[in-house]
């Protein structure tokens, strides 16, 4: 309980706060000579607000402890009455203010720290289309998103979890769009968070995927506004966690990993395209050092001839076996990946130039590698990079198919894809079919899949995610 | 949970067996093998001997210093049987032999008379050999002979035959037979079956810059003739037209003839040196029928084929009314004759079946074939038979009247 004593207040203050040096306790009266005290974090509050707007009149206005809400004219004003109810608000950039004579406390929200600006998305880059990004910031996040929908429908849900971080995340959704089952899932499960740090939207999702041993994750996220939201009108629920530039989306189709929102924004030709080309990428990212190996160990009956001979002429005095120059060259790729992501910007170009030109060229001149694989790798490769969001599932699960060939040629890879697209099938995010609109099968829902028809004949929200009741995108949600 | 794992070992279990149960064996390396692209079958002295073309890889990826020479081994083996022949290579040669790529199979002509089917089962039952492999008789010489020669641009002697032979289509004065072909006219009863033949012919050398006067290359025209599974002779390159005229899988050829005299404008400039019209036939369709004619099998064949008027050396006005239908007339009597020459061949020389006339029988008279099928190479040989063609040239090029008719009378 809050003291009536300044005295005893400050001492509880700084023995709750274990005498941290940051933490800053200021005493002084009131005009009515009441003894009052300020306690907050610095560097977390806008102290010419504290000084103008809070201690000022305090000081020269405030004629009774029990006039403080007619003089301070800072929103908003919440009283404590718990001494355990500071902690959560002065950590977030809260000054408390204590007044002799008064059984309780004002919390008063000054936060204002550095925080970073909204700058350009780095790692969904698009040529048409806005081009702001989230930040650490979940205040900003929030804003970001509000300003797009300007709805009464949109709801935050504020929740603080994490045992020593108390981090707040935010779910985000649009009441009428969204399936009420999901949005009963989702808040179960971050209810049932215990763990005692949150620090990106990363560590909340492991608590969120239905399989977590599956390599699809059931979770999408994005850094980019405008997807969260188009998300969240399709009825989708987003959440949001401080301190992480990324927000996660449940449920999670398939189809929308090959999506970029640029496809929206294009015409849809041009979309239908790249999303084929996403689609052959992917499946070329994943099998193709598997279906190169089993060629060249089981089926080289298969290969033209020509071919045959011309990779035969390479493979001569190389003395790895296919398999293994397949290995050496993806982990060459790997490191070269890690490398120039790691490393400073600067440094980092002169890593990837000097692995291109070793890899690229004196691998094949040293007779260590032939030249066949470094294009197949370097083509699997770039595939890869088509598709970021798969890239969890892309790496592991191309060193899976690789194995595949090397055991049993052709007929592993295929029953590799056999078991991958059943387990795919079978997969479920938050109820949802992962393979729709392919599996269960929906007309309406192949309109936007790998075919992209035009947004005007889009009139329906997909079946499987958004609220029964609220199909069509036509209509205004009451 | 124990459900569960149950299910997993279950399905690991499935997943094992079908990998195991596929009997596959172990990849093999791609430099422990050596690629054949072709193969020969002589025989010697009642010893088989195989002759592989073999891919030498490390030449061929660099093929700007290397030559045709470097680019290929030629590996031998000689044996009682020809699985034999095939692993005694293995004694001499560094890699084991690897036939799916071998496109050619080629019979020296002293094992095609002797009679190919002793051979021809390692062909089929070997797991390795491509069943579109093209069949070839060396003509008048050992496999090995017409193996080795590279007179095209392909990389290797090997692929350039295959190249000239699957070329097939371009000119019908051949036909070439895929193994898979092959034994499905092998198999029929009483009956012949061609292959295509390789035959080695010297040029002059035109390229000053090489030494020797001569080059040789290989020739596919015509093509060899088989009664029972011997070689019996050969059909020429025009009775191949006629023949492929009346199987009725003629795709490309070009057919040569004279038109009457009284078309021909005898004051015209130059009209009295040229003889011949090219014809290019690039539809035709046949139809053989049979009839009993007073209890005797009568063959008809019936051929319209339309064409192309590709060259015209005579004095002929072909913008003038009916000169156009007379050289059809003449264009189709020439493709009769072909025919004719193939027939009369196949029957007086050969005695042998090759055009499935006896299927045919089969299929018109079924009740007449089980009484005659057994007697059947008595009856072709003396078969009566009517050729019908109906010829259509439907183009006659981008000029319509010859340039010695509109350059006028003769000074």
């Amino acid at each position: 309980m809050i003291s009536k004593t300044i005295e005893e207040n400050k001492d509880k203050v700084i023995k709750l706060f274990n005498n941290t040096s940051d933490l800053i306790i200021y005493e002084f009266e009131i005009l009515s000579e009441e003894k009052a005290m300020v306690a907050y974090f610095n560097g977390i509050i806008d102290r010419i607000i504290l000084n103008e707007d809070l201690l000022k009149p305090l000081k020269q206005d405030l004629i009774s402890p029990w006039d403080v809400r007619s003089t301070v004219y800072i929103s908003p004003i919440v009283e404590i009455t718990k001494f355990e109810d500071i902690i959560l608000p002065i950590s977030s950039g809260c000054v408390i203010l204590f007044i002799e004579g008064l059984n309780f406390a004002y919390n008063i929200n000054l936060a204002k720290w550095s925080k970073r600006q909204v700058e350009k998305p780095t790692t969904e880059v698009v040529i048409r289309g806005p081009k702001e990004s989230f930040v650490e910031d979940i205040v900003v996040n929030r804003t970001l998103i509000r300003r797009k929908i300007k709805n009464n429908n949109l709801v935050f849900e504020d929740y603080v979890i994490g045992e020593q971080t108390n981090t707040s995340v935010s779910v985000a959704y649009m009441v009428g769009i969204v399936r009420p089952e999901v949005l009963d899932e989702v808040r179960d499960k971050i209810k049932k968070i215990k763990v005692d740090k949150i620090l990106d939207s990363g560590n909340i999702e492991s608590y969120l995927i239905d399989k977590p041993k599956s390599l699809i994750s059931s979770i999408a996220y994005s850094e980019k506004p405008d997807i969260v939201v188009s998300k969240i009108l399709e009825g989708s629920v987003a959440i949001l966690c401080d301190g992480s530039p990324n927000v996660l989306t449940v449920p999670n189709l398939f189809i929308e990993c090959l999506h970029s929102a640029e496809d929206y924004y294009i015409r849809p030709h041009l979309a239908t395209f790249l999303r084929v080309i996403r689609l052959i990428s992917l499946f070329m990212s994943i099998t193709l050092p598997g279906i190169y190996v089993s060629l060249v160990l089981f089926h080289q009956e298969m290969v033209p001839t020509e071919l045959l001979i011309s990779i035969a002429g390479q493979r001569e005095g190389v003395p790895l076996s296919s398999p293994l120059e397949a290995l050496l060259m993806i982990l060459f790729f790997e490191l070269l990946k890690e490398s120039s992501i790691r490393l400073p910007q600067a440094v980092g170009e002169a890593v990837t130039l000097i692995g291109g030109l070793v890899i690229g060229t004196a691998a094949v001149e040293a007779g260590v590698v032939s030249a066949f694989m470094i294009i197949l790798i370097s083509a699997t490769g770039m595939a890869e990079f088509v598709n970021p969001k798969l890239r969890e599932l892309i790496s592991i699960s191309r060193l899976i198919f690789l194995l595949l060939g090397t055991i049993a040629g052709l007929y592993g890879v295929t029953l590799g894809l056999l078991v991958g697209a059943t387990n795919m099938v079978s997969l479920k995010s938050f109820g949802t079919p992962y393979m729709w609109p392919y599996a269960p099968y929906n007309k309406e829902g192949m309109k936007d899949s790998i075919i992209k028809t035009q947004i005007k004949k889009l009139n329906f929200r997909p079946k499987v995610i958004s609220n029964k009741d609220s199909m069509k995108r036509n209509e205004r949600i009451e | 949970m124990n459900n569960l794992s149950k299910k997993t070992l279950i399905v690991i279990f499935i997943l094992a067996i079908t990998i195991l149960l596929t009997s596959c064996t172990g990849g093999r390396e791609l430099n422990t093998l050596g690629i054949v692209v072709a193969t020969g079958l002589d025989l010697e002295d009642g010893k088989v001997i195989i002759t592989n073309e073999v891919i030498n890889p490390a030449k061929g990826s660099n093929s700007e210093n290397s030559t045709t020479q470097e680019n290929t081994l030629f590996i031998q083996g000689i044996g009682d049987t020809l699985t034999e022949a095939f692993v005694n290579t293995t004694l001499t040669f560094d890699r084991e032999l690897y036939l799916p790529h071998s496109h050619i199979v080629i019979f020296g002509e002293e094992l095609a008379k002797r009679g190919i089917g002793d051979y021809i089962d390692f062909l089929s039952r070997n797991n390795e050999q491509r069943e579109q492999s093209f069949m070839l008789v060396a003509l008048g010489a050992k496999a090995y002979d017409v193996m080795g020669i590279n007179s095209g641009i392909s990389q290797s002697p090997g692929r350039y035959i295959y190249e000239i032979v699957r070329g097939d289509i371009y000119n019908d004065e051949t036909r070439s037979f895929t193994l898979t072909e092959f034994f499905k006219y092998f198999y029929r009863p009483h009956e012949g079956f061609l292959t295509g033949v390789l035959k080695a012919v010297e040029k002059p050398q035109i390229n000053k810059e090489i030494s020797e006067n001569e080059m040789t290359v290989i020739c596919v025209k015509d093509a060899a003739a088989f009664k029972g599974d011997k070689l019996i002779g050969y059909y020429t390159g025009e009775e191949m037209i006629g023949f492929n005229f009346i199987v009725g899988e003629l795709k490309n050829a070009i057919i040569e003839f004279e038109s009457p005299d009284y078309l021909v404008d005898k004051d015209r400039i130059n009209s009295r040196a040229g003889k011949l019209s090219s014809v290019q036939v690039f539809r035709s369709k046949t139809s053989q029928n049979l009839k009993l004619i007073d209890g005797k099998l009568h063959l008809f064949i019936d051929v319209k084929f339309r064409g192309i008027l590709r060259e015209t050396t005579q004095g002929l006005d072909i913008s003038q009314p009916g000169v156009l239908k007379e050289m059809e007339n003449s264009c189709a009597k020439v493709a009769k004759s072909y025919m004719e020459q193939a027939l009369e061949k196949g029957m007086k020389e050969f005695e042998s079946d090759t055009f499935g006339i006896g299927q045919l029988v089969h299929r018109q008279y079924p009740d007449l074939w089980k009484e005659i099928e057994d007697n059947w190479e008595g009856i072709f040989v003396n078969l009566d038979y009517t050729v019908n063609v109906t010829a259509r040239i439907n183009d006659t090029g981008f000029t319509n009247t010859p340039p010695n008719i509109r350059k006028g009378k003769q000074l």
